[in-house]
């Protein structure tokens, strides 16, 4: 029978291992503090973006037009979660589950051409 | 397969509706909507004959016309059927009093509202017909999804934006609500055929569940069992408006299209009442021992129909006034509920409410499409002497408007009148709940009656006289026709009814 | 009552089973409901909506791992792939709504968006 203190024995070393992480990584940044030279400048406190001087607020808007792929992706993604149990089982389910899952398809087929016809597919 | 065919009715509109809004808009639409309305009329008027069939096979021989992959997880017995007859019938007439809306005021996928109300339709069939805990959820998901995109269909109007992100966060978050409680009372008992559940549940009734191995036995009394239905009562109360989960009514019912909201006030209504009848009256409600959510309910049905009739008197915006009042109509259908002691009344009782509250919610509603195609407006001075302007309209708004309120030669009355009477029966004798409901109709009759008071005695300030559109004058002509029509044919309506519930046993 | 934070620790020793699965799942539905009732914004409200019905997804498949019910019947299985198809419908259709809110209002926020009231 297991106990809480059992459980909490094994996860002793874990504890350990973290302790110890973390006491070195303190100590080797508390090392590097101390030994190097600092000279604070207003420069050094901006935010780094490749060597230039950052501009403007830093939330922009992405491309609304990403939406629409990524949700039809989504959707027929999805959907084909359905088939995949299906097709593991294609036999025993024979030409019955062939004309459902031919349905299936179908309507998902309807959809896609929805998309297409309502532009949604063109890249603009 | 036969018996189904009210479900293939409504796919087959739905994906047709979408085949034509790729070629056809305005216009094109509108003739869309009444070939949909033709159909669902045949399909009516074919489903009432089965059901005349089903009901003389009864339901061991109609249940053995079905493939049994089918029959699993879809009830074929004359209540379900009843059911989605009702669901075409709601789907007509909603194609009906949207035509001119289709036509006219929706500038953009006009043929994707029908497509949309068609879908919606399949859920309401889809709910009545469930056997299992997952269609059932699943189509009540149908109906809610195509609610939420219903609502926001004018995409240029912001209040309609609103009421769709309304709907569909708080329709949303009670799904998930209502899902937890059906893992979890899927988890402890290991099923989820309604049919084993409701044997499952309960005092343990062995015998019924030989054929499931490994279906567990659960007390309703197991505080997990109570977490299970509470969470799934709280569900269905977001979705039938019960207090005090109706916050998002209102405002939802006020910012969407008018047509959406006719459509929205009697679909997924209907689907809410039929998904209780089928978890809570008829699976959760062990035969011994105590009924857990029905205390509970109790209290929330008498707040209920208070709630929504005396906020309803100060509303001056009609569409948030039948809101209101819509409110106060679950609260009446739930006195059903709650006396599920006297079953084979209390059924009969919530089929007949619904047939009522359908024809007299779509008759009110279509008066105000009628009006807001027109003028687009719905508070109540749009109203102001609306006799002169159109007595047809002004005229059918007194006889829903007494129907609504449950006076007497109205099929309102009657379904009010067969509700109480399952409250006051010797075996639930819940007669102060019988009373709430009878001072509530009371207070009802004065804000109807008052939209009436503004269109007979308040001059307007225009007086020309409106031209009411095909379809919403049709759909007001079919609604009157029910409305009145249905009072002499009740006795026999009730009696197959009694009929249908009589069955349930065999589901 | 049966429910005890001493016994959930007491479980907590003991081999990964349904008890562990269950805590989790309400704990994710905990923060779910807690992130849909505090979050002003529309996306935020509507990623702690995910979070509730992955909560009962987990629910649904460990029930059905460790539940009453024979594995061959994959019930609980099915439960959670149509769960996972409605999640991603539902997300369409809420994306949809905001985005279309967004484009009229310039915002997101759903304390913002309150026209309707009475």
């Amino acid at each position: 029978m297991w106990t809480a203190s059992d459980f909490l024995r094994q996860y002793l070393a874990v504890l350990i291992v973290g302790v110890v992480g973390a006491g070195l990584v303190g100590l080797l940044l508390a090392g590097s503090h101390l030994l190097r030279p600092a000279r604070r400048q207003p420069e050094k406190h901006i935010t780094y973006e490749s060597g230039v001087d950052p501009v403007g607020s830093m939330w922009t808007q992405s491309q609304v037009r990403y939406y629409v792929f990524a949700l039809l992706f989504v959707m027929f993604d999805v959907e084909a979660v359905f088939i995949f149990p299906w097709a593991t089982r294609l036999e025993a389910y024979g030409l019955f589950g062939l004309i459902e899952m031919g349905i299936f398809v179908f309507i998902l087929l309807l959809g896609l051409i929805y998309a297409w016809r309502k532009g949604v597919l063109k890249w603009v | 397969m036969l018996f189904l065919f009210p479900e293939l009715i409504l796919c087959g509109l739905g994906l047709g509706a979408t085949v034509a809004a790729l070629f056809c808009r305005g216009r094109g639409a509108g003739r869309w909507a009444l070939y949909g309305f033709f159909v669902c009329l045949a399909g009516v008027v074919t489903g009432l004959c089965l059901l005349a069939y089903a009901i003389d096979l009864g339901p061991e021989a109609t249940g053995q016309l079905t493939p049994e992959f089918i029959a699993r997880t879809f009830a074929v017995d004359p209540l379900s059927l009843f059911f989605s007859t009702l669901a075409l019938a709601v789907c007509g007439l909603a194609m009906l009093f949207s035509m001119e809306f289709v036509e006219e005021v929706l500038e953009e996928h006009p043929a994707e509202f029908l497509a949309l109300i068609a879908f919606a339709s399949l859920g309401i069939a889809c709910v009545a017909r469930s056997r299992d805990l997952i269609t059932l959820f699943f189509s009540l998901e149908l109906v809610s999804i195509s609610g939420y995109l219903l609502s926001g269909m004018l995409r240029r109007e912001p209040r309609s934006l609103e009421a769709a992100l309304k709907y569909f966060l708080i329709g949303a978050v009670s799904s998930a609500i209502m899902l937890f409680g059906m893992s979890l009372i899927y988890g402890l008992t290991g099923a989820t055929d309604l049919r084993v559940l409701r044997d499952a549940v309960g005092e343990g009734h062995l015998h019924a569940v030989g054929q499931l191995a490994g279906v567990r036995m659960v007390s309703s009394q197991d505080p997990m069992v109570i977490t299970g239905i509470l969470c799934i009562v709280v569900g269905l109360g977001f979705k039938i408006a019960m207090v005090p989960f109706h916050m998002w009514c209102p405002d939802v019912y006020e910012g969407a299209p008018t047509p959406a909201t006719a459509f929205l006030s009697v679909g997924p209504k209907a689907a809410g009442f039929v998904a209780i009848v089928r978890l809570l009256m008829l699976t959760f409600a062990p035969s011994s021992g105590p009924v857990p959510w029905a205390q509970p309910v109790l209290w929330l049905c008498a707040l209920t129909m208070t709630l929504g009739n005396v906020v309803a008197c100060r509303q001056t915006n009609l569409k948030r006034m039948l809101a209101y009042s819509s409110i106060a109509h679950s609260g009446y259908i739930l006195i059903a509920v709650v006396s599920l002691g006297s079953a084979d009344l209390a059924l009969p009782a919530i089929v007949m409410y619904l047939i009522a509250y359908v024809l007299m919610n779509v008759g009110a509603f279509s008066v105000v499409i009628a009006l807001s195609n027109i003028e687009g407006r719905e508070d109540i001075h749009a109203y102001n002497g609306l006799s002169k302007r159109s007595p047809y309209l002004a005229y059918a708004w007194v006889i829903f408007a007494m129907s609504l309120a449950g006076v007497p030669p109205t099929a309102g009355f009657l379904g009010k009148l067969y509700v109480f009477m399952a409250a006051l029966d010797d075996r639930v004798r819940l007669y102060w709940l019988a009373v709430v409901g009878v001072a509530n109709a009371v207070i009802s009759v004065w804000y109807y009656f008052r939209v009436a008071r503004h269109m007979f005695f308040v001059e307007g300030v225009r007086t020309e006289p409106i031209r009411v559109g095909r379809g919403a004058g049709w759909a007001i002509g079919l609604s009157l026709a029910g409305t009145l029509v249905l009072v002499p044919l009740f006795p026999w309506l009730i009696s197959f009814a009694t009929s249908a519930a009589q069955v349930l046993g065999a589901w | 009552m049966g429910f005890m934070l001493g016994d959930i620790l007491e479980s907590l020793g003991q081999p990964v089973g349904l008890r562990h699965c269950l805590v989790f799942a309400a704990l994710l539905f905990a923060v779910g409901l807690y992130g849909v009732l505090t979050r002003r914004n529309a996306i935020g409200i509507l990623m702690a909506l995910e979070l509730m019905l992955n909560a009962v997804n987990a629910n649904l498949v460990a029930f059905w791992r460790y539940g009453p019910g024979p594995r061959e019947a994959l019930n609980g299985q099915v439960f959670a792939v149509f769960v996972i198809t409605m999640a991603a419908a539902e997300a369409a259709v809420g994306l949809a709504i905001i985005l279309a809110l967004f484009r009229l209002r310039r915002t997101v926020n759903a304390d913002e968006v309150n026209l309707l009231k009475g």
